[in-house]
């Protein structure tokens, strides 16, 4: 009793320090020319494709449009909008999307993403992947929390700030 | 290996999937066949137990039918919902339940929504990217269906421009659906509100003239009566969006003071990527809510695909329970005829033969019962697209595809190799045992 | 083609009991030989065991090949160019026609021997008198039954016919009129019998009958006169 009463500490300990909210990660807020970028983030998968997502703020004075995104290896990866034809989910491939100052643009799952094919690598849930965003206003490295296989949504929906 | 599979055509992935699960039935029937001839035994074994061959049939066709008319039926209601609401790029609504709205704007199932101000519409109205913004008002209806109050522009692209007749110039006029029993110079009275409470009285004096009738689209707006907008608010003594001066015209623009509001717009953009961006900028916290009902039935497809899941769960369980009989019942037949096949060996028939016989004779049965449940399928697909489409106007297609064919194909190989077993143990007891009995 | 029999020191056994014990016996190629005894003293077993059915020691030759030394697949395909059999209850398939019942064998033969198969078929079943026709033979009479199942034995031409109480279940006319017939049929062709059998009327007409009793053969009484 006392053994399964210790592995059971065991077990729940590290889940419990994991749910205090973390401020020391790294930041989740990217900008360039005016444009905001907050939570990148996307699905753990073995796979090799992934999509990207992101809420987008233009708070500069000059519009901004998203051209795409890239990997340090080179692999490219295009922006995407979901669509439903014929009663089957697919993705349709977009051209650049602008965003004009003071406006928003998110992206988010059964939306619009920037999709990559072919990865090379295994996306591990809580790791972090390193995209360089490709915008009119230059290209910009980001962080990307890597969410759950299933997730719908960023780790941070639903808090205040 | 992998590219060139993709880079097949499906057609031709179908086939190789349907090859590869014919596989062990073909091979197990070569082996067991060759040189042989079977055929004339199975048939007396066949006619001997047509009774029991017959119910074993049906099982076998019911069960295989149950799965496939299932599927098949799941996938003709997703496609026709989606198809109904293909039209229907963006709608923007106040906050609240996304498939409330969804239901309410695009399948026009009546419920109390809260309405869009004038000064929404106006900014929705007035974007740069948005090519149709559509108020849409209902709440009246006539013989049940719905009179639905909305702008010429929509009707139009609702109808792609087919539209029998004309479309509406002034107010007082109507474009109905396909399904609607009104000709054309046909006047009708709208009742207040729909369903058993609609109050036929309420609009007494208000006549409504039937100009032009739109082609059939496979959505619930098959079965709606259009008609401009201005003349719902005017009917109900609202203001009609446009000051006095404006004469009789129809349409946008609005006056946003004047607009008494909308439960939803329907937006169509010019651009496709303009949709996402529109979504992002009409979903603003407390006043507006934009969405896709493309993702919002995507989500219902998710919850859809979980139930299928189940349910395919349940007919898989309940194939592998009638496999189970079936293979039972071929057990119980080859005892009873145990002594003629012993009766082959004593004539110096081979094992194979034997064998041949036997697995011939069940399978037999699996192809018979596997086609036979294929068209069950088909059948139970059929009548239940036709009472959905007629309950729900959602043009609901029953089709069979080959993923419904490979399945029973999947089940036929498996069951065929499992039929190896009664063939199997007939000939493991001794010849001369089974001749004595 | 007829062939002689020799046994040497036959033994048959379930487990440890012996079911039957011939010490020597001899037979030449066309002799028509019935066995006779009390039920259970071992007359079906010396039947199965001439046919190959069933695992033998010692030596039980029909010509040159020793059926106790054969795996029980050769002896199946030994059983299936040289033996024909006859069943007391025909085990005939009741759904086929006569001619389908007879041709069986050719289902599981080579190409080759189809049609000789068939048309012997047809050939037994006219000298048997059997009806032709699409009749399946689950309306014909127990007479006419064993008609088809003999023009079966000998559909594939065998050396050797061994039939297990052929009569037994034929009311007396029919079984006289179908011993006449078999015999007939089996001398003229020079064909070996050997038949299980308590009919005496069937018995008197074959040239050599042996009794066996608890699992021995008591008695032998060699070529009969005529």
């Amino acid at each position: 009793m006392k053994h399964l009463l210790a592995a059971l500490m065991l077990m729940t300990t590290p889940v419990l320090a994991e749910e205090g909210h973390d401020h020391d990660q790294p930041a989740h807020a990217f900008e360039i020319g005016g444009l905001e970028i907050l939570h990148p983030w996307t699905n753990a998968t073995d796979q090799d494709h992934a999509l990207l997502f992101m809420d987008l703020h233009n708070a500069g004075t000059a519009r901004v449009e998203i051209l795409g995104a890239r990997l340090d290896s080179g692999l490219e990866g295009r922006l995407v909008g979901f669509r439903m034809k014929d009663g089957e989910m697919g993705f349709e491939s977009l051209p650049p999307i602008p965003v004009a100052p003071g406006r928003q643009l998110a992206l988010e799952p059964d939306g619009l993403a920037i999709r990559f094919d072919g990865l090379q690598a295994v996306l591990e849930e809580g790791h972090h992947w390193e995209v360089i965003l490709l915008t009119s206003a230059g290209e910009l490295e980001i962080d990307v929390v890597i969410e759950a296989q299933d997730a719908r949504q960023h780790g941070h929906a639903g808090h205040s700030h | 290996m992998r590219d060139s599979w993709d880079s097949l055509p499906v057609l031709a992935q179908d086939l190789i999937i349907a090859g590869a699960l014919l596989l062990p039935l073909l091979v197990i029937g070569g082996i067991l066949l060759r040189g042989f001839r079977p055929l004339p035994l199975v048939r007396a074994l066949m006619w001997r137990f047509r009774w029991a061959n017959l119910l074993f049939v049906l099982l076998i066709a019911v069960s295989t039918g149950m799965g496939i008319g299932l599927i098949a039926q799941e996938r003709g209601l997703r496609t026709g919902s989606a198809q109904a609401a293909e039209k229907f790029d963006l709608v923007v609504t106040a906050p609240g339940s996304e498939l409330t709205m969804m239901l309410a704007a695009v399948f026009l199932q009546p419920s109390a929504v809260p309405l869009l101000d004038g000064a929404a519409y106006d900014r929705i109205a007035n974007h740069p990217q948005v090519q149709i913004a559509a108020p849409i008002a209902f709440g009246d209806s006539h013989d049940g269906a719905p009179v639905v109050g909305t702008i010429a522009e929509f009707v139009t692209y609702l109808s792609d421009g087919q539209i029998e007749g004309r479309i509406f110039a002034r107010s007082g006029e109507a474009v109905v659906g396909a399904a609607i029993d009104l000709r054309i110079g046909d006047r009708f009275t709208p009742a207040h509100g729909r369903g058993s409470g609609a109050d036929a009285e309420a609009h007494d004096g208000v006549g409504i003239e039937v100009v032009g009738r739109m082609a059939r689209s496979g959505s619930p707006w098959d079965r709606a009566i259009l008609i401009p907008v201005e003349t719902v608010w005017e009917v109900h003594g609202l203001a009609n969006g446009h000051p006095f001066e404006d004469g009789d015209r129809i349409g946008p623009p609005f006056t946003p003071e004047l607009f008494p509001g909308t439960p939803a717009v329907i937006v169509h953009a010019g651009e496709l990527w303009a949709n996402y961006a529109l979504r992002s900028e009409f979903t603003v916290a407390g006043e507006t809510m934009a969405f896709f009902p493309g993702t919002v039935l995507a989500d219902l497809y998710r919850v859809m695909g979980d139930v299928r899941q189940a349910m395919s769960v349940m007919s898989i369980v309940t194939q592998v329970l009638v496999a189970a009989s079936v293979l039972l019942g071929l057990f119980i037949l080859t005892r009873l005829f145990q002594r003629q096949l012993a009766m082959l060996r004593a004539l110096g028939a081979p094992r194979r033969f034997v064998m041949a016989v036997v697995w011939g004779y069940g399978v037999t049965l699996l192809v018979a019962g596997t086609m036979l449940g294929l068209a069950f399928g088909y059948a139970a697909a059929l009548v239940l697209s036709r009472i959905v489409t007629h309950r729900t106007d959602v043009l609901v297609t029953a089709t069979i595809t080959w993923a419904e064919v490979n399945l029973a194909l999947g089940f036929l190989s498996a069951m065929s190799v499992l039929s190896l077993v009664p063939a199997l143990v007939v000939l493991t007891r001794p010849v001369v045992e089974n001749l004595r009995q | 083609m007829a062939l002689p029999l020799e046994i040497k020191d036959l033994e048959v056994r379930a487990g440890t009991r012996t079911l039957l014990k011939v010490g020597d016996l001899s037979a030449p190629a066309g002799a028509l030989i019935g066995i006779r005894g009390p039920s259970g003293a071992g007359k079906s077993t010396f039947l199965h065991a001439l046919s190959g059915l069933i695992e033998v020691r010692g030596r039980l030759c029909w010509g040159e090949v020793d059926l106790a030394r054969l795996r029980p697949e050769r002896r199946t395909a030994f059983r299936a160019h040289n033996m024909g059999l006859i069943f007391q209850d025909f085990l005939l398939f009741e759904e086929l026609s006569p001619q389908a019942n007879a041709g069986l064998s050719g289902l599981f033969r080579t190409r080759h021997d189809r049609a000789p198969i068939a048309t012997r078929a047809a050939e037994g079943l006219a000298r048997l008198g059997v009806p032709q026709g699409n009749r399946t033979v689950g309306s014909f009479s127990g007479g006419e039954r064993q008609r088809v199942a003999i023009a079966r034995a000998l559909a594939t031409d065998p050396g050797l016919l061994l039939a297990d109480e052929p009569t037994a279940s034929l009311d007396r006319r029919a079984a006289d009129a179908l011993i006449e017939d078999l015999t007939g049929l089996l001398r003229a062709g020079g064909k070996t019998l050997i038949a299980v059998s308590h009919d005496a009327h069937l018995l008197e007409r074959l040239d050599r009958v042996l009794t066996i009793e608890d699992g021995k053969v008591t008695d032998d009484t060699g070529v009969q006169a005529a």
